[in-house]
């Protein structure tokens, strides 16, 4: 992985984390009883965040095969660029 | 300052920015209820989507003018991210729906040209990623993108031309948005085109690097050596 890579990766992760702590940092009211909601109430929170989850993931997961790839690439890229220049003095 | 660096440092602020927005500062829509918050990365997605497939429809254009394997390698990026984007309209879309509407799909016409135009570029990756390195795959590839790129149109005017249940808020005569609602749609819409473009050239850099080593391969090749 590249540090670019790693960088966007890094702060992409960073970005994400930082959600829960928004919503931890609320003052909630004081809670004197538990009462169930609806099902499609329920039905909506449940969508809501796995939405955001499935959006998340899928731009995680596609940042994390680019930055695998491109790490993969620079390698090969090193290893073929010397064993050019290798052979081309062994012709010489 | 690289520049890379600082709008990937703004990119985070604005998504971090970009949900406080969404979930915390914009109401909670009347009719819908929280669901709707799906709203403001739904649509900004769809938006990445069309950019992705304008640049491979741009990038398909230049390679069939000049041949020149950058404009492909465009091409190919600007796809992959249309279709990741597409794809997370596809699945949030349903998730919206099945609260909003009681059913998870309807056959109706944003959805249903959304569907296809997903499923063209589909096509495209497909054709491009297993159809050989040929030079044959590739122009005819370009050729397939270049005819599905115009679907965007229609997908985006479905709603006004065929009706249907999809909602239409930033269409003329519709009541639109609150200031809040707007503030928060604005901020998620530039934070996902700004993440979009990133990952478009970084997307773009590898698939450059990716003929790089595949040169190099051939060159080896060509000199006698085993690559």
């Amino acid at each position: 992985m590249n540090a670019r890579s790693r960088r966007l990766c890094v702060a992409l992760v960073a970005s994400l984390l930082s959600v829960p702590a928004l919503a931890w940092a609320q003052n909630p009211e004081t809670v004197t009883q538990f009462v169930g909601s609806s099902d499609l109430d329920a039905m909506k929170y449940r969508h809501l965040w796995l939405a955001y989850g499935v959006i998340w993931l899928l731009i995680m997961a596609f940042v994390a095969r680019t930055a695998r790839r491109q790490s993969e690439l620079k390698k090969d890229l090193d290893l073929l660029s010397s064993r050019v220049d290798d052979m081309e003095k062994n012709r010489e | 300052m690289n520049v890379r660096l600082a709008l990937t440092a703004l990119a985070t602020i604005g998504v971090v920015a970009g949900h406080w927005l969404a979930f915390d500062f914009a109401p909670v829509e009347a009719q819908m209820g929280v669901v709707q918050k799906i709203f403001y990365f739904h649509v900004p997605s769809a938006m990445a989507c069309y950019a992705g497939f304008i640049a491979c429809c741009i990038g398909s254009l230049a390679y069939l003018w000049t041949r020149k394997g950058r404009w492909d390698a465009l091409a190919l990026a600007g796809a992959e991210l249309g279709l990741i984007f597409g794809l997370i309209v596809l699945i949030t879309g349903p998730l919206w729906a099945r609260p909003a509407w009681g059913v998870w799909w309807k056959w109706e016409p944003r959805l249903t040209s959304m569907a296809l135009l997903v499923l063209m570029f589909s096509a495209y990756w497909v054709l491009h990623t297993f159809g050989g390195s040929g030079e044959g795959v590739r122009r005819f590839a370009a050729a397939l993108a270049v005819f599905a790129t115009p679907n965007i149109y229609f997908v985006h005017v479905a709603v006004e031309k065929w009706k249907g249940m999809h909602p239409e808020i930033q269409n003329k005569g519709s009541g639109g948005l609150s200031p809040d609602m707007r503030t928060a749609f604005v901020v998620c819409m530039v934070v996902l085109l700004l993440l979009f473009g990133l990952l478009l050239e970084q997307r773009y850099r590898m698939h450059l690097q990716s003929r790089l080593v595949a040169a190099l391969r051939r060159r080896i090749h060509r000199i006698g050596g085993d690559a």
